[in-house]
């Protein structure tokens, strides 16, 4: 065989040693095309497509759905309960419990930091009990399968640098973000798609940045590719006006034909990889539109989600990531806008929780009917907490909060998560952590945790150094695990 | 993405490699000799540093093996680490060969780390050969190595092939052959100037028979006013360029003429030593100039922040920082930006040094928060054209020149005033002749209960002390309604704020009706049928002067509409606002027409006179003439016997209507100041450096902890480098020249490495960005010591001074494409690609995907869309919609030319970059970036195919091979060939072009609507005499071309 034509089986073999080695066996090919995941067929391999080969422990999950709730939802309205603090209300936070807490230009300037406690009724939920707010009544229905942290807390004081600290252990751009790394790492199980998705939702508050799913120093392919509720999907997706499949199909044609013929000349592997990607950005022409069609749901289904085809909503975005759980992407990362409430918090909040409540219960519901939570691991939070202090004026039905690093809350759910457990506790003011503290590079390190890597070991080298999510950091937080 | 094709083409080369090659013993272990900088020092920095090396807080046992007089130290326990020549008695040995499972085994099993069997042996064999130590390559300031000699006496062309050649004689490899003549000119037009040769050039080179044929390609290149914007390409990128600030809302900035200065710079070929110091520290050469100053904004390209709530000093020191890491990145090689937080690892750079090197950049007179979000935050300078410089000291001479004209027709004013007088006394000033009055009431006699007469404006006039009661009630005297013209108004004076002056309004919750209020000293009127559901209501903008006349006048056209109410107040129209503007149903009413109330409300204190009720809409003149009739009137009265208010509304009057000299001379005074205003604010200003009166105290932040200052320190470069020169004053501009004094052992390797990474691929150095204790080994180090020394000191033996082509860049790059190596054809043997797969021995030439603008220009320069103008502010091509959403801002696409500029000119947002260019890797230019990483990928493959800047490339392609009207279809398509690629095209690819071209015929012939539809994309119009089934098949064959490998390739 001329050494050329390796060169062209080992392209297309190369893919299909990609596919083959996710441990899905004789399954892969088979099932790429049609993009549905049995539960059984989707049971924890060690063996991984990413730069980590074996993996360091039985992973409990294969694939992550991050649900980000940009600005900061305020714990104390909906997830962490505090009476004490409603009756505190109108009074001066004690100096005993800020501590010299550094606070945010917006409200360090006030003469006074007046206690404010939650406006909204927290009721016990499930088998569990699990103590959530009436904004929450549908994650109030998924109580027994969520684990409910409320010792959260991270650095930042400012959205920027917190978010960035979230997504990527450091608050100066640059690093990867979690997505990026998790892809490194572990590869993509489906060949069609990429490995890590983004869908965003909502408008006004806190702008997001590119970076929030930026690849920071790994190679591009690890970059958050976002995936869009309106036009392409996927951007260029579609062939011009007047381009037909047949059309598009005879030009590629064309093209390979030349590329080959080059490829005989010169040799550079460069060509075959170029040939291969055409093929593969033909299939996606197919594959990602078939796969943004909620239409073909049921009804049940999107009336359980509150999802409407044809619109970009939360809800749509939610059943997409179940979608795209089921064919084996990776890393699903939903951006929500607008949590973000320094005034008129409880009108916000609760056009807020009413915004995402439905769907993401939806999302774990759904998941586990189709057996996909046992190896998905879900994630809903965001970037800080909420000042237990108003900042403005307290009014009769109206106050706002501010920025708050020293607690917050997250709930996760399936991927080896003990469900129906509440983590962690916070004092009277929901200000200082009293009990498992858990901050964001151990949650790194958890999340790696369940998906079968051990956090110092997923290591890129970058000018020298080797670089890790957890940064220098993480440990992890046995606690909440199944 | 989809990671089976992450770095596809390496991975396929060591998959290959590994299948069809043997195993190669690294060099070290073929050869006797071991040497300490290639074979050991990469072993200790990786497994011991972080605990034996330069950083002291984490040092353990006391042992340190950075540097050569601890690593040979004697321990407290008598122990050496190591014993030069007795590999027995030295403890690196020992603990390294200890069981992984006892307690000094190194390195710590916890740490992941773990010598291999070769690392212990490598070890043992240098210790035993006599543990040879020598200082990092990179520290030792580099100097000129002999060139080689080679067997070989043909291929080499210049001394770069010859040290090229020696390696690859010791390899047992062979250089390929020349390339051919069009891939040489169109491999050196996309390096040079980054566009593709054009068909005429390609064939004056392939007809050029001198033995310069290929220099005069180079000089030809060199020269081109493009050649600036190929070299700008990477420097933008290391500068971190970019059109917004970055942080958080991302507001947008300005640096244009920083970024045209680049590009002049290098096409003017500035000496890189002058080149570094302008930017760095042009703002404090002695007499800066203007471009000096422009060049300062290098380190203005920081992101900034304006955050609400963020702490400025916080963000103050973030900017610091960066500007510390980037000067160590792009000129240093070296990433500093661990001991911000700690003494280095791997580097001898401690903490201290770091924030020495902080103080050179930390008295920047700027804010930590920048506080604007549209514009550039201070310093800045502003930068006028040619044209805007005249036009601007034009103005500031003529502006203190109207200034006293106006001043001396100030002084003449009594005097004109008086004769004006005298004027008017002499004539009859009749009431002003308006049509459609329907009512008017003077109050000059006195009746009924609210109905003082003081003297008015006119005769006498109503008096109200503002009591709830105290109002006239005039019944039904008038009634309009919502679609009839109607005016109406009065002369006020009102003590205080609020008062109503008349209404004809029903009572709540309606309030149908109208009215005419003073509210908060605005003027009010609302038009209700029920109000606030069928209502208009407007207010005047502006507060109006209280305690005075004032004429007020209201006109209204009867349109339903705001747009149709006017308010005047003294003859003027004034700004509205309009809270409410949703009337469409009548207003008439039977309520009483009151005058100084509302509904009983809103009493009225002061005066009313003269109102008055119109059954049409008053011109504006009209009413100009009844506001200015009173006034008029008051010149009647002979001076010595108006009260002082009369003395000052006739001055006033006086001045504002009739003294046409004074009034000309105040017109012509703002006409200029608005002229200078709007110049200023269209003259372009750019970011620049300079430094405060008194400079910020600098102090470490314990673990880069800003707000926990330790020790205070002072300016000054790291130990590990040669010294600042002791001969000026330690600032930035000393920094700068030691930079590039010829005794810093980095700038120059680090630079011309670089330039070789920008035309082999990859740099002799494969890690461009760290020439530190981490970072790989060159390949060549003497080729690059010699590249280094060429570059710094020129023709070393000339007298001259200084030496010529010190630091020339045009000088550096004319050796390297004259080489040889460069000019090698690229085609890969079996043999090449096992033997040397990432041709890091240049057995071969280079080859590699363009970058992320080029492979935009590419296509628009093949298209003939291209235009290629040079600098000015950046552009917005096409952009699919919703990119920008998740920042708010609002992308305004560009229109015609502006669309089809070079992708450098590309507005550069850093939170939602320009989609195709993130494809094809181009940085989002946060931080500086010294590699681009290179993948490919099928996302690429959708932007060429779909993007629509290339389907209208495709589409102005088409038309430009089909108005080749003198040629057959094959012509045509040869011609296209050459102009895609250089080259002309062989028989077979012909044919498949041929066939493309019939085949996407025959479809478009069958749906001629798909063939308009497609040649609808994109702005630029097409010829009408070319068959629309034609053009879309030739726009497939294009598409085709634009896509190929070798198009994306150079």
């Amino acid at each position: 065989m001329n050494w050329i034509e390796d060169l062209n089986t080992l392209a297309s073999r190369r893919a299909f040693l990609a596919r083959s080695s996710t441990g899905l066996g004789a399954l892969a090919l088979g099932s790429l095309l049609n993009g549905k995941l049995s539960a059984a067929e989707t049971k924890p391999s060690a063996k991984t497509s990413g730069v980590i080969k074996t993996l360091h422990f039985a992973p409990k999950a294969k694939r992550v759905i991050y649900l980000f709730m940009s600005g900061a939802p305020s714990h104390i309205d909906l997830f962490d309960p505090k009476p004490k603090l409603k009756e505190l209300t109108n009074t001066e936070l004690p100096a005993s419990v800020r501590k010299g807490q550094r606070i945010t230009g917006m409200t360090s300037g006030q003469k006074q930091l007046l206690c404010v406690g939650s406006p909204f009724e927290f009721k016990r939920h499930g088998k569990c009990g699990m103590e959530l707010s009436e904004l929450l009544p549908n994650i109030g229905k998924i109580a027994d399968d969520i684990c409910l942290i409320r010792s959260m807390h991270t650095e930042p004081i400012n959205h920027d640098p917190a978010v960035t600290f979230f997504a990527t252990g450091n608050q100066q751009p640059g690093r990867p973000v979690m997505g990026s790394w998790i892809t490194y790492g572990l590869g993509s199980e489906n060949a069609n798609l990429p490995g890590y998705i983004v869908l965003l939702s909502g408008s006004g508050g806190q702008p997001l940045q590119a970076r929030y799913w930026g690849n920071g120093f790994l190679p591009g392919d690890y970059q958050g590719v976002q995936f869009r509720g309106a036009g392409d999907a996927v951007l260029y997706l579609s062939n011009p006006k007047g381009v037909s499949s047949k059309t598009r199909r005879q030009l590629i044609d064309s093209m390979q034909e030349l590329n080959r013929r080059q490829l005989g000349v010169i040799g550079d592997p460069d060509i075959a990889t170029h040939i291969e990607n055409y093929e593969l950005a033909y299939r996606m022409q197919t594959s990602v539109p078939d796969l943004m069609d909620i239409s073909k749901e049921s009804k049940a289904t999107l009336e359980a989600y509150g999802a409407e085809p044809g619109k970009a909503s939360f809800a749509n975005n939610c059943l997409l990531a179940r979608r795209l759980a089921e064919r084996g992407v990776r890393f699903i990362q939903l951006c929500h806008r607008d949590w973000d409430h320094h005034g008129d918090l409880p009108k916000g909040i609760r056009t807020q929780a009413k915004n995402t409540d439905q769907a993401s219960a939806a999302l774990v519901a759904d998941l586990k009917q189709r057996g996909l939570l046992d190896d998905t691991l879900v994630i809903w939070g965001g970037e800080f907490g909420r000042t237990s202090y108003s900042q403005g004026e307290i009014k009769k039905d109206s106050f706002g909060r501010d920025h708050h690093p020293r607690c917050f809350s997250l709930w996760m759910a399936g991927g080896g998560i003990k469900p129906g457990i509440t983590y962690g506790a916070t004092d009277d003011f929901a200000y200082n952590i009293t009990e498992n503290p858990v901050h964001v590079h151990d949650f790194h390190a958890t999340m790696m945790h369940l998906l079968g890597i051990e956090h110092t070991k997923l290591t890129y080298r970058f000018e020298g150094r080797d670089y890790r999510l957890t940064d220098i950091a993480g440990e992890l937080v046995k606690g909440i695990l199944a | 993405m989809i990671c089976t094709n992450r770095s596809g083409a390496s991975r396929l080369v060591a998959l290959l490699a590994l299948l069809l090659a043997g195993f190669h013993a690294p060099a070290a272990e073929r050869s006797a000799t071991i040497d300490f900088g290639r074979d050991i020092r990469p072993i200790l920095s990786d497994n011991c540093f972080t605990c034996h090396g330069p950083d002291k807080d984490q040092r353990k046992a006391g042992l340190r093996l950075d540097t050569k007089e601890d690593a040979f130290k004697k321990f407290d326990s008598g122990d050496y680490a190591i014993v030069p020549g007795k590999p027995d008695q030295s403890r690196v040995l020992a603990v390294v060969t200890l069981p992984p499972d006892d307690d000094d085994h190194m390195p710590p099993t916890k740490t992941g780390k773990k010598l291999s069997a070769a690392q212990v042996d490598l070890l043992r064999r240098w210790i035993a050969q006599g543990a040879k130590w020598a200082e990092h390559w990179s520290y030792v300031a580099p100097e000129r190595p002999a060139v080689p000699v080679v067997k070989n006496k043909k291929w080499a062309r210049n001394d770069v092939d010859r040290f090229i050649l020696a390696a690859l004689e010791k390899s047992g490899l062979k250089p390929n052959a020349e390339a051919d003549r069009y891939t040489l000119i169109r491999r050196l037009s996309l390096d040079l100037i980054g566009l593709p040769p054009t068909v005429q050039e390609v064939d004056d080179f392939i007809a050029d028979n001198s033995s310069k044929a290929y220099e005069k390609v180079v000089e030809r290149l060199l020269a081109s006013p493009h050649f600036g914007e190929r070299l700008a390409l990477a420097w933008l990128d290391q500068a971190r360029y970019a059109d917004t600030s970055g942080y958080h809302f991302d507001g947008f900035r300005q640096m244009h003429l920083w970024r045209d200065w680049v590009i002049k710079a290098f096409n003017d070929n500035k000496p890189f030593d002058q080149f570094t110091v302008e930017q760095l520290a042009g703002d404090l050469l002695p007499d800066a100039t203007i471009d000096q100053k422009i060049a300062s904004g290098f380190h203005r390209n920081v992101m900034t922040n304006d955050e609400g709530g963020a702490d400025p000093d916080e963000y103050l020191a973030k900017y610091v920082v960066d500007r510390v890491n980037t000067t160590a990145q792009v000129w240093l090689g070296t990433t500093v930006g661990c001991a911000e937080c700690h003494d280095h690892k791997y580097d001898p750079i401690s903490t201290k040094e770091f924030y020495q090197f902080y103080a050179f950049f930390h008295s920047v007179p700027e804010k930590g928060l920048d506080g604007t979000r549209v514009r550039n935050p201070a310093p800045v300078l502003k930068v006028p054209s040619p044209d805007q410089g005249s036009r601007l000291i034009r103005l500031l001479d003529l502006i203190p020149k109207a200034e006293k004209t106006l001043a001396d027709r100030e002084g003449e004013l009594p005097k004109e005033q008086e004769a004006w007088e005298k004027e008017l006394q002499k004539q009859e000033i009749p009431e002003p002749k308006i049509d459609g009055l329907v009512k008017a009431f003077a109050f000059d006699e006195a009746s009924g209960a609210a109905t003082n007469r003081v003297p008015g404006k006119i005769g006498q006039a109503l008096s109200l002390r503002g009591g709830t009661n105290e109002f006239l009630d005039l019944g039904q005297a008038v009634s309009f309604d919502n679609t009839n013209a109607f005016s109406y108004g009065a002369w006020v004076k009102l003590h205080g704020k609020t008062g109503a002056v008349l209404s004809k309004m029903e009572e709540g919750p309606g309030y149908r009706g109208f009215d005419l209020l003073l509210n908060d000293a605005k003027a009010e009127v609302h038009l209700v049928n029920k109000f606030p559901d069928n209502a208009i209501k407007v207010v005047t903008k502006d507060a109006l002067p209280t305690n005075a006349w004032l004429h007020l006048m209201v006109t209204y056209d009867g349109s339903n509409k705001a747009g149709g109410l006017r308010i005047f107040v003294d003859g003027k129209s004034r700004p509205l606002d309009t809270p409410t503007d949703k009337l469409s149903a009548s207003i008439h009413t039977d309520a009483p027409l009151l005058i100084g109330a509302r509904i009983k409300a809103f009493p009225f204190n002061g005066l009313i006179d003269d109102v008055r009720f119109y059954n049409r809409r008053l011109k504006t003149e009209e009413v100009a003439k009844l506001a200015s009739h009173a006034n008029l009137l008051l010149a009647k009265i002979p001076a010595d016997k108006r009260d002082d208010e009369q003395k000052s509304v006739l001055k006033d009057y006086f001045r504002r209507n009739a003294a046409t000299n004074f009034i000309a001379a105040q017109e012509r005074l703002a006409k200029l100041r608005k002229d200078k205003d709007d110049l200023m604010e269209a003259i372009p200003d750019t970011m620049v450096m300079d430094e405060l009166e008194k400079p910020r105290d600098t102090f470490i932040f314990v673990r880069g902890n800003f707000q926990s200052k330790g020790e205070k320190v002072t300016a000054g470069t790291p130990a590990v480098w040669p010294p600042l020169p002791t001969n000026q004053p330690t600032n930035r501009l000393a920094l700068a020249r030691w930079l590039v004094t010829t005794n810093q052992p980095l700038t120059a390797r680090v630079t011309v490495n670089r330039y070789w990474g920008m035309l082999f691929g990859t740099g002799l150095v494969k890690t461009a960005n760290d020439f530190g204790s981490q970072g790989e080994r060159p390949s060549h180090p003497e080729l690059l010591d010699w590249l280094a020394s060429e570059f710094m000191q020129g023709n070393a033996n000339d007298s001259s001074e200084p030496k010529p082509h010190a630091w020339d860049v045009k000088h550096l790059l004319r050796l390297l494409v004259t080489s040889a190596t460069y000019r090698q054809s690229a085609v890969v043997t079996k043999e090449k690609l096992e033997r040397d797969p990432y041709n890091r021995l240049l057995t071969r030439g280079p080859r590699v995907r363009l970058d992320a603008e080029l492979v935009r220009d590419n296509a628009l320069a093949i298209s003939g869309l291209l235009n290629a103008k040079i600098g000015g502010p950046s552009v917005k091509p096409y952009q699919p919609p919703g990119i920008w959403d998740g920042t708010d801002h609002k992308y305004e696409q560009s229109k015609g030319a502006d669309l089809y500029r070079r992708g450098m000119y590309v507005f550069w947002k850093r939170a939602a970059h320009y989609p195709s260019f993130q494809t094809f890797d181009a940085p989002s230019r946060e931080t500086c970036t010294v590699q681009r990483p290179r993948t490919s990928t099928p996302l690429q493959s959708l932007v060429v195919m779909n993007d629509p800047v290339y389907v209208e490339a495709a589409r102005a392609f088409a038309t430009r091979i089909l108005q080749q009207r003198g040629l057959s279809l094959e012509e045509q398509l040869a011609f296209a060939f050459r102009v895609a690629l250089a080259r002309p095209p062989e028989k077979k690819e012909l044919a498949v072009l041929e066939k493309t071209y019939r085949e996407q015929k025959a479809n478009f012939a069958q749906d001629k609507k798909a063939a308009e539809d497609l040649l609808t994309v994109g702005e630029s119009s097409r010829p009408k005499d070319i068959d629309a089934v034609e053009l879309a098949a030739m726009t497939g064959v294009a598409n085709v071309l634009l896509n190929l490998n070798e198009t994306i390739t150079r």
